[in-house]
């Protein structure tokens, strides 16, 4: 880091620690049911699906497709320079995990619904990165 | 349609509005004051008869409020939404069940928007904080990528790339509500609007432009609601509430719902049509679709059954569902995207005014019923109103 980060810093709660530390360690890492197998996002620590309290913590592939893309032309928080993008992106382990990110890596005129892409690490502070999506390659 | 659908039920007896102003210089108490006075008046009732109260949070007052400013003699029932929630039908629909139940022999619904002003507001959620924000709770899933919380503009990009249906689609409801809202001298914007204007606008979050969200304003309207018995014997028209329903589907997270091709409407319109047996939208004279984005607009459409799923692009083309168009006359005050953001509770006076047959120059022939749609994405309610025979 050589710019002040000064973007908004989640503050990670009992469910989503295991969320914020993997993505310290450049790992996706999302709620799963050991039960169903169904993924659980936002985190939780009862299943949603069968209701079981068998859940763990896996750590998925990264790749997604966009579901939705918005450009914003009117900033919703400090430290972004408009306009730039904030996508839904599809996980490829289950289609209903969307996680909404920002795209980087490509030029905005280049992104777009139904895009394939694979999950960067942001490094925020020492203690938060945050992830978020690029093209993906090969 | 069976006439003797809901015969039992809650009626409309009034309306009032306050004033509606991009900046009234008032409180929202006052404003909210304003309109329920209005409304009791125009029922021809008095401080005394009225003993129930129904708002909900996204008013920025509550029953309490409102009963110390305009001390009524004793309130038997308070109804007050805790949920965001932005559809007055709900609150409509929380009274009418009280008054039916008998909890409440007059029962006030007030609803509306004080415009966020200065530091806080969403054009400047983290104004005056120092460093970089931290944020817990949901928004730590959102926040740190810029985004917000209006996830209009992603239904929108979801539903322009399954159905390849163009801006126009959504340009069709923001020009409809405009050519309205010059009938209505309460609307906030009544300058011609075209296809050309919309499709030149600037840019607020892809793919939304200008004319795709709301207005938000300091306003408010308010209802008086009885049982029929009751109604009978006052001043207006009664306006039945015949059916009405309040839904959400499996997810209730704005950014995980499940198809965003659809919203909650689809539950709703469902839900509603279960309601009338028999009754189709051939029996429906005026409707009311929430328009706080104009893509809300376009899924209530579909939901209800003007077009199929997708067909909106092709539906709206020409003056469907303008007054004096081909289709059912649509948001005839000019809806949030021309009146103004009364959170809901514009549509409902309207509506109401239309079966009562005081809308002057937007006046549609002979209104006996109306179909009101509210809310998007999870949080939605219908109703269908009719007037008493």
């Amino acid at each position: 880091m050589t710019e002040e980060y000064t973007r908004p810093i989640p503050i990670p709660d009992a469910a989503s620690a295991a969320y914020w530390e993997g993505a310290k360690r450049h790992e996706l890492t999302i709620k799963h049911c050991n039960d169903c197998g169904y993924y659980i996002h936002y985190p939780k620590t009862r299943c949603p699906n069968c209701w079981s309290t068998n859940v763990g913590d896996a750590v998925v592939s990264g790749r997604g497709t966009i579901y939705t893309l918005t450009i914003h032309h009117v900033p919703s928080a400090p430290g972004f320079e408009t306009p730039y993008p904030v996508a839904l992106v599809s996980l490829e382990e289950q289609e209903d995990v969307r996680i909404l990110a920002n795209i980087v890596e490509c030029p905005l005129e280049d992104i777009k619904v139904g895009m394939p892409v694979e999950v960067v690490f942001k490094d925020a502070t020492p203690e938060i990165s945050i992830p978020v999506f690029r093209p993906r390659k090969g | 349609m069976k006439l003797d659908q809901g015969k039992d039920n809650a009626c409309i007896v009034g309306v009032g509005r306050s004033i509606i102003s991009r900046d009234s210089g008032k409180t929202a108490l006052d404003l909210v004051t304003d309109a329920c006075t209005n409304a009791i008046r125009h029922a021809g009732l008095t401080r005394d008869d009225i003993d129930g109260i129904a708002t909900n949070q996204m008013s920025g007052v509550n029953g309490y409020q409102i009963n110390e400013a305009m001390r009524f003699p004793t309130v038997n029932w308070y109804g007050q939404m805790e949920m965001p929630q932005v559809t007055a039908a709900w609150s409509v629909m929380e009274a009418a069940m009280a008054v039916e139940y008998g909890a409440s022999d007059y029962c006030l619904v007030v609803m509306g928007l004080m415009k966020p002003k200065g530091a806080g507001s969403r054009r400047d959620p983290f104004a005056g904080s120092v460093g970089p924000p931290q944020v817990g709770g949901d928004a730590q899933w959102v926040a740190p990528y810029g985004g917000n919380g209006f996830t209009f503009n992603h239904f929108m990009s979801r539903y322009m790339y399954e159905f390849n249906a163009p801006r126009e689609t959504f340009g069709h409801i923001a020009i409809t509500d405009r050519k309205h809202a010059m009938m209505n001298e309460r609307a906030i914007v009544r300058t011609p609007l075209t296809m050309d204007d919309y499709m030149s606008a600037r840019w607020i979050s892809e793919p939304f432009c200008l004319y795709d969200c709301d207005f938000p304003v300091d306003g408010y309207a308010a209802v008086v609601i009885t049982k029929p018995d009751r109604a009978r014997s006052l001043p207006n028209k009664p306006v039945q509430i015949v059916a009405a329903s309040q839904n959400t589907g499996p997810r209730t997270d704005m950014f995980q719902w499940d198809d965003m091709t659809n919203m909650g409407s689809k539950y709703a319109a469902k839900k509603l049509w279960e309601l009338v047996p028999g009754t189709t939208l051939k029996d429906i004279d005026v409707v009311m679709c929430y328009d706080g984005f104009s893509v809300i607009t376009v899924m209530w459409i579909e939901a209800f059954g003007f077009c199929g799923v997708g067909e909106a692009k092709d539906f709206l083309k020409g003056d469907m569902m303008q007054l004096g168009g081909s289709g059912i006359p649509m948001n005839t005050h000019g809806g949030m995207l021309s009146e103004g953001r009364v959170h809901g509770m514009g549509y409902i006076a309207e509506a109401t005014d239309q079966l009562m047959g005081l809308c002057g120059e937007r006046q549609v022939a002979n209104a006996k019923r109306a179909l009101i749609g509210q809310g998007g994405s999870v949080q939605n309610a219908d109703m269908l109103l009719q007037v008493m025979d």
